[in-house]
């Protein structure tokens, strides 16, 4: 089972590579949103293995554990938009662009992280 | 049934093909002459709650969802079909409102709550494929006016 660093490190490798995309002036806009999903998923699995020792291997699961604990429910809408955003990037055929993410997806990730951060300060990205 | 159930239930047992031929002026591809008319097709998405095991009757569902998923804003149709002990419920948003896609997941986690010893899960799907996400023999629970 990863440890709550190893996440971190996850979270972080993904907001680089998000990063970088937004640097090249890529076209590629669905892996951006993939990749601040990833990042998210992975800042949600440090918050339970920082407080519960504990890994959600699959969606349902770890839907279920956001949806009851207490603190981090209160950022489930945050989380489920996130994940269906990359849903649709991954499976459906819509074409996004740098506006869409900047006023749909992104703040979004910017709640849900800054809310894990004010849980437990050695979540910090 | 109460009289607020028979309401919400107004549109059981209807045949969801002429909602969805409604709602595909929503998300159908218009023509080239149309293109040049037309404003920018809105966007939908569509929600689909599978519910793989459970210990409540469909009824209870029926109304539970039906009543909470359209009190949602933007919401514009609720369907459901059955497949032996599974069912399959449809909800058909108008994408163009972010807060409407909020709203939709705090409806995911009351129903989801409410039905705490069923197994539910909630996909949110874009609705650009309205008619082959949606099957014609769904039965409508619900519709806007």
């Amino acid at each position: 089972m990863p440890s709550f660093p190893q996440h971190l490190a996850k979270a972080k490798d993904n907001i680089a590579f998000v990063a970088f995309l937004r640097t090249s002036g890529t076209t590629y806009f669905d892996w951006m949103i993939l990749a601040y999903f990833l990042a998210a998923l992975h800042h949600v699995e440090a918050y339970f293995d920082h407080c519960y020792f504990k890994s959600y291997g699959n969606h349902y699961d770890r839907r279920e554990a956001i949806r009851m604990d207490r603190r981090l429910s209160t950022f489930w809408n945050h989380y489920r938009a996130l994940e269906t955003y990359s849903q649709t990037a991954r499976y459906g055929v819509k074409k996004f662009d740098q506006k869409y993410i900047d006023d749909r997806v992104l703040p979004h990730f910017q709640v849900l992280t800054t809310g894990i951060e004010g849980l437990e300060h050695k979540l910090k990205l | 049934m109460s009289e607020s159930s028979a309401a919400i239930l107004q549109f059981a047992s209807a045949d969801v093909e002429a909602s969805l031929a409604e709602l595909g002026s929503i998300t159908a591809s218009p023509s080239p002459e149309e293109q040049a008319v037309r404003p920018a097709q809105r966007p939908t998405a569509v929600t689909k709650i599978l519910v793989w095991q459970t210990f409540s009757d469909q009824s209870s569902f029926d109304k539970c969802i039906a009543k909470v998923i359209s009190s949602v804003l933007g919401v514009k149709l609720v369907s459901r079909e059955r497949i032996g002990e599974k069912l399959r419920f449809y909800v058909v948003i108008d994408d163009a409102n972010p807060k409407t896609m909020e709203q939709v997941f705090d409806a995911e986690r009351v129903i989801c709550g409410r039905f705490a010893a069923d197994e539910l899960e909630f996909e949110v799907l874009p609705g650009e494929e309205l008619a082959s996400v949606i099957p014609t023999k769904a039965v409508s629970l619900w519709r806007s006016a």
